[in-house]
């Protein structure tokens, strides 16, 4: 079946198919309901409807955004943090796109400050152990965490390789970063953490790659990478080990 | 300001170190950390600067986690200082990071703040004593009560130790050592295991015979295997020891406890002829799925002989993940 109308795509992401709906938010899942900044150009990325529906068509992920603490004082202005988790999906949905691997529906839910058991920052990768013991959305999704701020120097997001294939276990969730960065290095991480989920590990071992190609795959780790604009490239076997993962649906 | 699609990582020391020195926290703390992460000369120097000095509390609190890798006195000194931070992030770094550097000094300063106890600081506070108490073997605080679940699993995994795998222990010695600098481990000491098909190990105190169990003890601790991560190896939990049951050090109890003060499993030992045998399958859920894990070990030595070693799945009764609300509903409550 394509997916060729609104009503197609809610069906395709089992939010039915009635009542009010925002084509920015529930489709293509920007939370603002407006397409994100792009940190570059400072104006709004362009986006298509058509890039969402393709993305149900194919093979594809759902995604819960868990944000964490984001009414935290240090986080500042929230509209900026909104405006980066925004990039962040159409980054990641962008990245996988060339894989043939679509974003499908992405959930927002909300743990705030008061709730968060001091989670919102993390100090150690078994605090993130922690945060995701603690919480989980009972759906068919992938349950990404996203917090205030990580107090660690070893790592900027974090994830098993591979993710668990349903709820309830250790490796259920991942931490896909702290929204306390610049817009393109939230966007990065939160693609790379993804394709660990997905069963990616790095594309090197404790030395960078020599390749530029290498370094500019979205699973080389940050210290090798070129940046963090260009350095989100796959290669087709990344493609089909992503697509072969359990927590990838068919398409519509 | 700098062109930040540029990875910091790409960047020299000197000039992370000026970017370190920055009013905006992001690139402050992120130059900070990778200072920390290569071990740049004159990063801890550095670190005790903005510990002091610099003005966003983000920044403090990364300070302090550098300098818990170090364990110098210069490093000790600063975080007794940094311990009346007004700022609750900064507190709740600076007493992890004198959890693992600490001395009896740190102890008493961590117990002369107060913080609310139900609060984040008043928590971490709490569980750097508590390591504080077992790496000193002071019976200060010790492990809370914690409901535990007892492994009876119909269908157990088995958790291997050795195998094929092949895992660096340099590697792995060099993440303890950074995790926990306090800890005396040699590479005899290592044990390396796959519990559900993720690699991990367990490194033990090379003075475990020497120490005796008649107080609250460090033994070790079981690192984890972080794909992701750029050390590879984590601390996961340590293994800590008590004779709260007043046995003379003769039946111990144990507790493998994540660095937040979370219990994950628990269990108990008899030693007598310079060897324990041990029995871990107590576990709290949601955190550690069911195991049993059974041995002993010579102390002198350290030779660890596991009799059996199975992991299970929780009990359908087992404490749960609770489910975060949708955002939409939060934004209409408000």
């Amino acid at each position: 079946m394509s997916v060729r109308s609104v009503r197609q795509a809610m069906n395709a992401m089992d939010l039915g198919d009635v009542g009010n709906l925002s084509v920015m938010r529930d489709v293509l899942g920007f939370w603002r309901g407006t397409p994100p900044t792009d940190p570059s150009t400072s104006t709004p990325v362009e986006v298509t409807l058509g890039e969402a529906f393709e993305a149900l068509e194919r093979k594809h992920v759902h995604l819960n955004l868990i944000e964490v603490g984001f009414d935290a004082a240090g986080v500042g202005n929230m509209d900026v943090a909104d405006d980066k988790v925004d990039y962040a999906v159409h980054r990641t949905r962008r990245i996988y796109a060339n894989q043939q691997l679509g974003l499908g529906r992405v959930g927002y839910y909300w743990i705030g400050v008061a709730d968060s058991n001091g989670y919102d920052d993390l100090g150690s990768e078994s605090e993130a152990d922690d945060l995701s013991d603690d919480w989980s959305v009972p759906n068919d999704a992938v349950d990404m965490f996203l917090v205030a701020n990580i107090s660690d120097s070893d790592f900027v997001g974090i994830s098993p390789v591979p993710g668990d294939c349903s709820k309830g276990g250790k490796d259920d969730g991942l931490v896909g970063g702290e929204v306390d960065r610049d817009a393109e290095g939230v966007s990065r991480t939160t693609a790379h953490e993804l394709g660990h989920f997905l069963n990616l590990s790095h594309n090197h071992g404790d030395s960078c790659p020599t390749t530029s190609a290498g370094q500019e795959n979205l699973m080389a780790q940050t210290r090798c990478a070129v940046s963090t604009r260009s350095s989100v490239q796959l290669t087709s076997s990344q493609g089909s080990t992503m697509r072969g993962r359990c927590q990838v649906r068919a398409g519509s | 300001m700098p062109d930040l699609r540029l990875s910091l990582e790409r960047r020299d020391d000197e000039e992370l170190a000026r970017l370190a020195r920055a009013s905006r926290a992001d690139v402050a703390k992120g130059s900070l950390a990778v200072l920390a992460r290569r071990d740049a000369p004159g990063v801890q120097n550095l670190a005790r600067e903005l510990l002091r000095g610099h003005a966003d509390e983000r920044v403090r609190a990364m300070s302090a986690v550098a300098l818990g890798r170090d364990g110098g006195p210069e490093s000790h000194e600063a975080l007794l200082g940094a311990v009346d931070d007004f700022h609750p992030l900064v507190l709740r770094r600076v007493a992890q990071a004198l959890a693992k550097v600490g001395g009896e000094e740190a102890l008493a300063a961590l117990r002369r703040v107060q913080p609310p106890p139900d609060s984040p600081e008043g928590r971490d506070v709490r569980a750097s004593r508590m390591l504080l108490s077992y790496r000193l073997g002071i019976p200060e605080v010790l492990v809370g009560a914690t409901e535990t679940t007892t492994f009876s699993s119909r269908r157990p995994a088995e958790i291997v130790f050795g195998g094929r795998r092949r895992v660096r222990r340099g590697e792995v010695l060099a993440a303890a050592q950074r995790g926990l600098p306090a800890l005396s481990v040699v590479g005899g000491g290592v044990r390396t295991f796959t519990c559900s098909g993720h690699p991990g190990a367990l490194v033990l105190d090379s003075e475990l015979a020497a120490r005796g169990f008649a107080g609250p003890r460090l033994l070790g601790a079981l690192l984890r295997e972080r794909v992701c991560s750029e050390s590879r190896y984590s601390l996961d939990v340590y293994l800590l020891s008590d004779d709260r049951d007043g046995t003379g050090g003769t039946r111990p109890r144990l507790w493998l406890v994540r660095p937040s003060g979370r219990v994950v499993h628990a269990g108990d030992a008899e030693v007598a002829d310079g060897r324990a045998t041990f029995r871990v399958a107590e576990s709290v859920a949601p955190y550690g799925n069911p195991i049993k894990v059974t041995g002993s070990c010579d102390l002198a030595s350290g030779t660890l002989r596991i009799d059996e070693a199975s992991v299970g799945k929780p009990s359908v009764r087992a404490a749960k993940a609770a489910e975060p609300p949708t955002r939409d509903t939060v934004m209409r409550r408000r």
